[in-house]
């Protein structure tokens, strides 16, 4: 009772911060600027705001029809989120004529086989999608773009000139894979119980609120370039040398 | 199985990574704004000692003073932050998430002292949030212009 009252409010909030977010991207004018950011944001939020409650709200939360929806969108959804990544590599890496066109191959590549792999394992297996098979399929999926994106991060860490923001989106796509991947892989790993999907769900949204409230903290807080004068930092770094002066007398 | 297990190390590790990099990040949007000079020397906070030594100096780390030197400045600049020119006397949302993550760093440099390695990482990233924190503050009250006013005109103007 406790837990699926906590679920509730995990998703309402979800839905308030995807609305809240779609709202700032389009009132600050971020969609100029991250423009495929803005585009996945408003996919994402059409389907898991609108599409998935309506599927939900005609068949109920135990119908085939509802979990079909569920793990064919989330799949989907997984598969935008790769394309994504591989824009951010684009973004992140189009000044470096020495890499870009090669990885830009690879990545088109990896996208490609993803998809079919994707495509032709869920076709092959659609008459029994629920079950080990999406538990195990989503699992490698998530993995797979949790790989990729901690090679944007590191990508990213590595660059001379940081773009703050796109950090913390990437940041933010982390947690959104990392969670979901970690409780599949122990839902497969301790086979599927009658709690499993209510404890899935319950971290699956708890990662996607803290995925969102990332992305809106990134395009609602905005820093000030304010500094302080250059007599306020000679005294602060004087306060640290008596200090150590300090230290070095005992 | 072996796949799945690793897939479950891995992912949680990562996961923890995440946070840690969101919580780090935004401390590094406030970072360089660097109002927290006027608080440290007003407040004698020492947390700017404890990094010094440990960045600049390469001193031996002189942990149960250091520990407590950052203790000390948390307590003084939580008190702070909630009652110094903040009128609703309430954290916000990432103050009490930075807060949550420094009692949870605390609590992992006493482990990692035990185990004898990664103090100084954690000491590092303990600086760093009362920098944050010391920042805001800073930035609060450097937004209350009261410098050439007397106690009863500030009042009187509020």
């Amino acid at each position: 009772m406790m837990a699926s009252v906590f679920a509730q409010f995990l998703q309402y909030s979800c839905y308030a911060v995807e609305a809240c977010l779609v709202i700032a991207v389009v009132a600050r004018g971020q969609w100029r600027k991250y423009p495929e950011f803005a585009l996945f944001a408003v996919g994402y939020a059409s389907i898991d705001a609108i599409l998935r409650p309506i599927i939900l709200f005609h068949y109920g939360q135990s119908s085939l029809q509802y979990r079909y929806c569920y793990w064919l969108s989330d799949a989907a959804l997984t598969l935008g989120a790769f394309l994504l990544i591989s824009l951010f590599f684009r973004r992140a890496l189009a000044k470096k004529k020495e890499i870009w066109p090669l990885l830009r191959s690879i990545l088109s590549s990896v996208f490609i086989l993803i998809t079919l792999i994707s495509a032709f394992s869920i076709s092959s297996h659609y008459h029994h999608l629920i079950g080990d098979f999406i538990v195990e399929f989503q699992q490698n999926l998530y993995f797979t773009c949790l790989v990729l994106n901690t090679v944007l991060y590191v990508t990213l860490a590595q660059m001379e000139k940081v773009d703050e923001d796109l950090n913390l989106l990437v940041c933010g796509l982390g947690v959104q894979f990392a969670g979901p991947a970690a409780v599949m892989a122990l839902i497969y790993l301790t086979g599927i119980g009658v709690h499993a999907p209510a404890f899935f769900e319950l971290c699956a949204q708890a990662c996607t609120l803290a995925t969102w409230l990332t992305w809106l903290y990134t395009f609602t807080c905005k820093r000030s370039a304010e500094s302080t004068s250059t007599e306020e930092r000679k005294e602060t770094s004087a306060f640290a040398k008596v200090s150590m002066r300090r230290l070095s007398e005992v | 199985m072996v796949v799945a297990t690793l897939i479950l190390i891995l992912s949680t590790a990562l996961l923890l990574f995440y946070l840690q990099a969101i919580c780090q990040r935004i401390l590094q949007r406030r970072a360089h704004q660097e109002f927290y000079h006027s608080i440290v020397n007003a407040n004698r906070l020492e947390f700017p000692f404890v990094r010094s030594a440990i960045e600049d100096y390469d001193a031996p780390l002189d942990y149960s003073r250091f520990r407590m030197q950052l203790k000390c400045d948390f307590l003084a600049l939580t008190y702070l932050l909630k009652n110094a020119a903040n009128s609703s006397q309430k954290l916000s949302t990432d103050e009490k998430l930075l807060i949550l993550n420094f009692r949870v760093l605390f609590f992992f440099l006493g482990v990692f002292h035990l185990a004898g390695v990664g103090e100084k990482i954690f000491m590092l990233k303990l600086a760093s949030i009362l920098q944050y924190f010391s920042n805001v503050l800073g930035e609060r009250v450097s937004k209350i212009r009261f410098g050439n006013m007397t106690a009863s005109e500030y009042l009187l103007s509020l």
